[in-house]
């Protein structure tokens, strides 16, 4: 654990305590109310198993007519949200899938009507292969000739660089083992950056959609507690662009290497990690 | 069983409740609001306790304390324009000026860090969770743990030594 992350562990610690002191006693413990009159949840008694034997029934019979042949190729159900129930909900368990709720598959072919690449080296510029002269799939080496540095390895498996200690600087993914950049995306919610299809902070998720009409683009819901789409992902040829939309506009910007990235642009480093 | 079962969320509550609230506390910007997100975790876990997996009754509360702050503050969102207020109370004269005013930076640095970001360093350096166990808390991947950690750390560090 970096000098940093100690700091961070004794300031949140201090802050914690200082918001909710130990010595506050809690409320009494509450309790769910129910409703006088109302059936009871649980259920019991002889009839149970007789209605489990006909529930089990009515499924399968419902699940023969469902999965009989139709003569159509499209019986594979669609990939689909699942969201975690809120607190209250019936759901055994808080977990969700992490699978991204996309309803197609991404793909690597653009139509004819891509947005071109007018400003290749513009250091400002996010296109599908890179930020100005930053790529992916650079070396570290690379990153270091154009002026970037570590920050060290962190407690996760991956490799950060970035310029100076500016708040508009790139954060730039490099996995360890691998020696490559994976995911170079903004920090900060700044509009010093636009893509070659002129989206930036603030664009709107139409916006974005009508500048990569051409290409695939995906919702990426937040599939943590079912909130939403929170991100859009558009398919480029070999590397995807990642769009962080905060009430409807764009929050952030990203590209990866991988699909398998949500808003924060998810790249799974192969180098080792605390867990 | 049932018995058994209220005891057990008892003792829960009992242990955990400090604890909870400062991670909600953490997340949301006051703690009468964090409170109020405990006890309704509480509430879901006594409602939906039979048919929560024995022994992850923490993680479920965990989870829900998330669920539950981010309620809050999708609530107020507009209101405030993603930058949370800072609540703290007037101490007096005795105040800890320094360290009011890192606590002031902290706050405002994490509050300017994507929701994601600032769950996952929350449940990393305070709640102390693996990765594993903030993914299962956040229910995402532990790429995302990984890289939102990654990103989170590096612009919480940039804004807090750009204060200092």
């Amino acid at each position: 654990m970096s000098e940093f992350e100690d700091r961070l562990t004794r300031d949140l610690a201090a802050l914690a305590r200082h918001r909710v002191s130990s010595d506050q006693p809690s409320p009494p413990l509450p309790r769910p109310v129910r409703s006088p009159g109302r059936a009871p949840r649980r259920l019991s008694g002889w009839w149970t198993p007789v209605l489990a034997a006909a529930l089990v029934v009515i499924v399968v019979g419902a699940g023969w007519a469902l999965t009989r042949p139709t003569g159509r190729d499209d019986a594979r159900p669609a990939a689909t949200d699942s969201a975690t129930p809120s607190p209250s909900s019936s759901a055994p368990t808080p977990s969700v899938s992490a699978t991204p709720s996309v309803s197609t598959t991404p793909s690597a072919t653009p139509s004819a009507t891509a947005p071109s690449t007018p400003l290749p080296v513009d250091p400002t510029v996010f296109r599908f292969d890179g930020v100005g002269p930053l790529r992916l799939g650079m070396s570290s080496a690379g990153l270091i000739a154009l002026g970037y540095t570590s920050s060290g390895p962190n407690s996760f498996g991956c490799a950060q660089y970035f310029k100076g200690g500016a708040q508009q600087s790139l954060s730039v993914i490099v996995d360890p083992v691998l020696d490559r950049v994976r995911s170079i995306g903004t920090l900060f919610a700044t509009a010093d950056y636009r893509t070659d299809a002129g989206i930036q902070v603030g664009s709107t998720e139409a916006e974005v959609r009508a500048a990569y009409a051409g290409y695939q683009v995906q919702d990426l819901l937040d599939r943590g507690f079912g909130q939403g789409s929170s991100g859009l992902l558009v398919a480029g040829p070999r590397s995807y662009l990642g769009f962080t939309i905060v009430d409807g506009a764009v929050a952030g910007i990203e590209i990866a290497d991988d699909p398998d990235f949500a808003t924060n642009a998810e790249v799974s480093c192969t180098g080792g990690g605390q867990s | 069983m049932t018995a058994q079962a209220v005891v057990d969320v008892d003792g829960l509550y009992a242990r955990e409740w400090h604890a909870l609230v400062r991670l909600a506390a953490l997340l949301v910007d006051d703690v009468p609001s964090a409170e109020d997100v405990v006890q309704e975790a509480f509430l879901g876990l006594q409602r939906n306790h039979a048919r929560v997996t024995p022994g992850s009754e923490l993680a479920y509360l965990r989870a829900s304390v998330v669920n539950g702050s981010r309620s809050v503050l999708r609530r107020r969102r507009t209101a405030r324009n993603h930058q949370p207020p800072e609540p703290e109370p007037v101490n007096g004269a005795d105040v800890d000026v320094l360290a009011k005013a890192q606590r002031d930076a902290l706050v405002s640095a994490l509050g300017a860090l994507p929701r994601r970001q600032k769950e996952v360093l929350v449940l990393r350096y305070w709640s102390q969770l693996s990765e594993a166990e903030i993914a299962a808390a956040l229910g995402v991947s532990a790429g995302t743990v990984k890289t939102s950690a990654s990103r989170g750390l590096a612009a919480l560090q940039l804004r807090l030594e750009g204060r200092s």
